[in-house]
């Protein structure tokens, strides 16, 4: 298990430093940040001089060299925009983020759950004809038209939720219904199809003909052994959670992490846009590992050596 | 971009469907609450260091104040210094200041503290503004409540640029809170507003100057809260989750008329549109091709149907709001047969093909303002293929000063000056201009360093009679900016493109 632990981390840590060049390289192909951040009436000596301070006038592998051992020791460098650590802007948005992400990815797995287990139960009823138009419904519709229409309800006509922003709980739950109706579409199909297959099982046969309860048979039995492929989405999903809910938290004015970048990526401010896809990076990896860690939890046959 | 427009789009047919439902109105206050105001915009600062890159007028133009600024007519009015002078050469400015104004911090505001922003800040390493200053070779302190800006020849910018880049910041509070970084969490300045505090990206909070020298604010607390998409600040308008909010897109404007909680308002800007032609190759060399594509536009019909109404006729390069603007210059009206008849003495009977780049929602309805030229054009043979860039990319045409034949640009800022416009684009030894003709340099440098106000005055209707007659550009129009308030609000935006709230109130 130590050994395992060692190695993914190893790896981990060789997929970061490959995805920072990857990015590194594509913002730089992005165009010149001077250009951007300089106002219009900026004279091409100040344009130049921004330039020379800030180091963008270096080769490109120079540029990527100095970045990385900076960063090795933590160090993302100055943001452009906002004159500060560009790691601690990033970090600023994160607890915003995780809060509303967290909220959506929990969200999702309380509707799916219990939807999902129902619709494979019920085969072929109309309940489980509603719950694949929900499905179908969660995973097309746009976000911001979600979004939007959420707004317009319950905060424009009914005047029950604040439209936008942050603060309390109350801010949390129109964007995080956005956030969650694609995720949580998509886990209860997931879990649908892997009930039913579980479901003809003779294990489960078994179980029913030792006489244990039917909740005991689809809780205990069938949904342990339908939940692998399912607990991997939903750690797949941390990812896109943490830094895809950029069009959710651009249509809430929501202060998080995805906002933050999206400002960063238009400013081209490079420190900012690195220092994000770094802390996503992490997650992902995390998250990855703590999936593979689950799957023995919930699978005793499954060993790490 | 094409979410953003989908965006509103969606926005709009639900404003409507649900203000048909709906007729609520606003709970009224009840009187004794604390005044609070806030406002949605649509990009938060990237730090409130007042000379910093990213920084936000509206937010900073209630914390901090200039020696003279702009009413809400752009006239220049005393502001920290009570009244001024230029000397006989007109090389030196005498500002007298305000006795008895304080920092928030309680420093005091004098000469020294002017001195000292503008040497280490105004033209400090990170000022973004620095080179608006290059002229000024020395402030001097004569006592406590005066100062000379000494300037190396004359410099009529002077005023323009101070009062739309100098912000007097306390000296010593800014030494004991370690420089920029302190500065940035607590930024003191002598505005009417103090800073309370910045949550990022969600709020900017400030709180009345009791102090203030022109008497208290009436509101006690301003919000500033940074929502990007303008679907979202309409509904926050409608649900009166803020007052005021700027940058109303065309489409929107009727939502707020219809609403029974706010209204709007118009205000015109500064900003010019127009379409530069590369005048140094074939076709637009030859003037009267220029001047062909300038009488193919209907501009009037551009504003009312693509622009909704939101721009304003605009005859030559420049704005009628900028100062050196002369109201005698005869733009170019519709004339589609003597357009025909230009291209054709011009060798081109049948037309061209040419391109014309366009930014995409840098300014309002650019790209359907490129399309709508294109058909245009189309109707005296020119064939015009539209191509769109997002604002990063066509920025580094714009530096770099390559494109292809036709391009979309707007011209703004804040000095509000002929010259502005002038050196930056029509002076042949500036990167921008594909226009040379010394002449016209000789023009504007002479004008550009001259403080008597009539000499510059008859130096500018020339440049803009020549300018106009050689046509560089198509000649568009000016934009007007919608604003939406809260009926709640009293108070009415100033020409001045931010949010300067001393005089606000809120029912």
């Amino acid at each position: 298990m130590a050994r395992f632990l060692t190695a993914r981390l190893l790896h981990s840590a060789l997929v970061i430093v490959g995805v920072s060049f990857l990015v590194f390289a594509l913002v730089h192909l992005g165009g010149d940040p001077a250009v951007v951040l300089m106002p219009l009436e900026a004279t091409p000596e100040e344009v130049e001089a921004f330039r020379v301070d800030n180091g963008f006038d270096k080769p490109f592998l120079v540029q990527f060299e100095h970045f990385a051992v900076k960063a090795v020791h933590g160090d993302f460098g100055t943001s452009l925009r906002h004159q500060r650590p560009a790691m601690e802007v990033v970090l600023e948005a994160l607890p915003a983020t995780a809060r509303l992400g967290g909220l959506a990815l929990l969200m999702s797995v309380l509707f799916a759950v219990p939807l999902g287990v129902l619709a494979a139960v019920k085969r072929g009823t109309w309940i489980d004809s509603l719950t694949n138009v929900l499905g179908l419904l969660g995973q097309s519709v746009p976000t911001f038209w979600l979004g939007l229409v959420l707004m317009m309800l319950f905060g424009v006509h009914w005047r029950l939720l604040p439209v936008s922003g942050a603060g309390g709980l109350k801010h949390l739950i129109m964007p995080g219904i956005t956030l969650a109706a694609y995720s949580g579409a998509l886990i209860m199909r997931l879990l649908r199809s892997s009930m039913l297959e579980v479901l003809t099982k003779d294990f489960l046969r078994t179980a029913r003909s030792k006489g244990l309860p039917e909740r005991t048979v689809l809780y205990k039995h069938a949904l342990r052994n339908a939940a692998i492929p399912v607990v991997t989405i939903i750690a797949l999903r941390i990812g896109p959670m943490l830094g895809g809910a950029l069009i959710t938290e651009e249509v809430f004015a929501y202060p998080g992490m995805g906002r933050l970048a999206m400002n960063a990526i238009s400013n081209r401010d490079v420190p900012v846009i690195q220092a994000f896809v770094f802390v996503i990076g992490i997650a992902i990896v995390l998250s990855n590992l703590i999936v593979d860690l689950a799957y023995v939890a919930l699978d005793p046959r499954i060993r790490y050596s | 971009m094409k979410t953003r427009r989908g965006l509103q789009f969606v926005a709009l047919v639900l404003a409507m469907i649900l203000l048909a439902a709906c007729s609520k109105t606003a709970t009224p206050k009840s009187s004794g609450k604390p005044k609070v105001l806030t406002v949605g915009y649509g990009a938060e600062p990237g730090n409130m260091l007042p000379y910093g890159s990213g920084g936000e007028a509206s937010v900073r133009a209630n914390m901090f104040d200039s020696l003279v600024r702009r009413d809400r007519d752009l006239k220049l009015a005393p502001s920290l210094a009570t009244s001024w002078e230029t000397s006989q050469d007109g090389k030196t400015w005498t500002f007298h200041l305000r006795k008895n104004v304080k920092f928030h911090n309680g420093e005091p505001f004098n000469a020294q503290a002017v001195k000292w922003t503008f040497d280490t800040q105004t033209m400090g390493k990170t000022s973004v503004v620095k080179t608006q200053f290059t002229d000024v070779t020395e402030v001097k302190v004569v006592d406590d409540y005066t100062v000379q800006f000494v300037t190396k020849n004359q410099f009529p910018l002077l005023l323009n640029y101070l009062s739309s880049s100098f912000f007097a910041m306390p000296p010593k509070y800014y030494q004991e809170v370690g420089g920029d970084p302190g500065f940035d969490k607590k930024p003191i300045g002598t505005g009417p507003f103090k800073f309370v505090e910045w949550v990022k990206n969600e709020r900017i909070v400030m709180e009345a100057n009791p102090d203030y020298f022109l008497g208290r604010p009436k509101l006690d607390k301003v919000i500033f809260r940074p929502i990007p998409e303008t679907a979202t600040r309409l509904a926050e308008l409608l649900s009166g989750g803020v007052d005021v909010i700027m940058q109303v897109p065309p489409e929107h404007v009727g939502t707020i008329k219809n609403s029974p909680n706010a209204r709007v308002e118009m205000r015109n800007s500064v900003r010019v549109v127009f379409i530069g032609l590369r005048t140094d190759q074939k076709p637009f060399d030859d003037v009267r091709v220029r001047r062909a594509v300038n009488l193919a536009i209907n501009k009037d019909e551009l504003m009312k149907s693509v622009l909704a109404g939101q721009g304003y006729l605009t005859p030559g390069p420049l704005s009628p709001l900028v100062w050196g603007y002369d109201s005698s210059i005869k733009g170019y009206g519709y004339d589609v047969q003597q357009a025909k008849q230009l291209l054709a003495d011009a060798g081109y009977p049948d037309g061209f093909s040419v391109t014309l780049e366009t930014p995409v929602g840098r300014y309002l309805k650019d790209k359907e303002v490129s399309e709508w030229v294109a058909g245009e054009l189309a109707k005296i043979g020119i064939k015009v293929t539209v191509k769109t860039f997002e604002w990063g990319q066509y920025l580094e045409k714009y530096r770099n000063h390559k494109y292809d034949t036709m391009y979309v640009l707007g011209w703004g800022g804040t000095a509000y000056d002929a010259d502005f416009v002038f050196s930056n684009l029509f002076e042949s030894s500036n990167f921008r201009s594909y226009y040379k003709v010394a002449e016209v340099d000789k023009k504007i440098a002479e004008a550009r360093n001259l403080v008597d106000a009539n000499k510059r005055l008859a130096l500018y209707k020339e440049l803009q009679e020549k300018i106009v007659s050689d046509a560089p550009w198509i000649f568009l129009y000016g934009q007007i900016d919608a604003w939406g308030l809260a009926n709640r609000v009293n108070w009415s935006p100033g020409l001045t493109e931010y949010a300067w709230l001393w005089d606000a109130d809120v029912k």
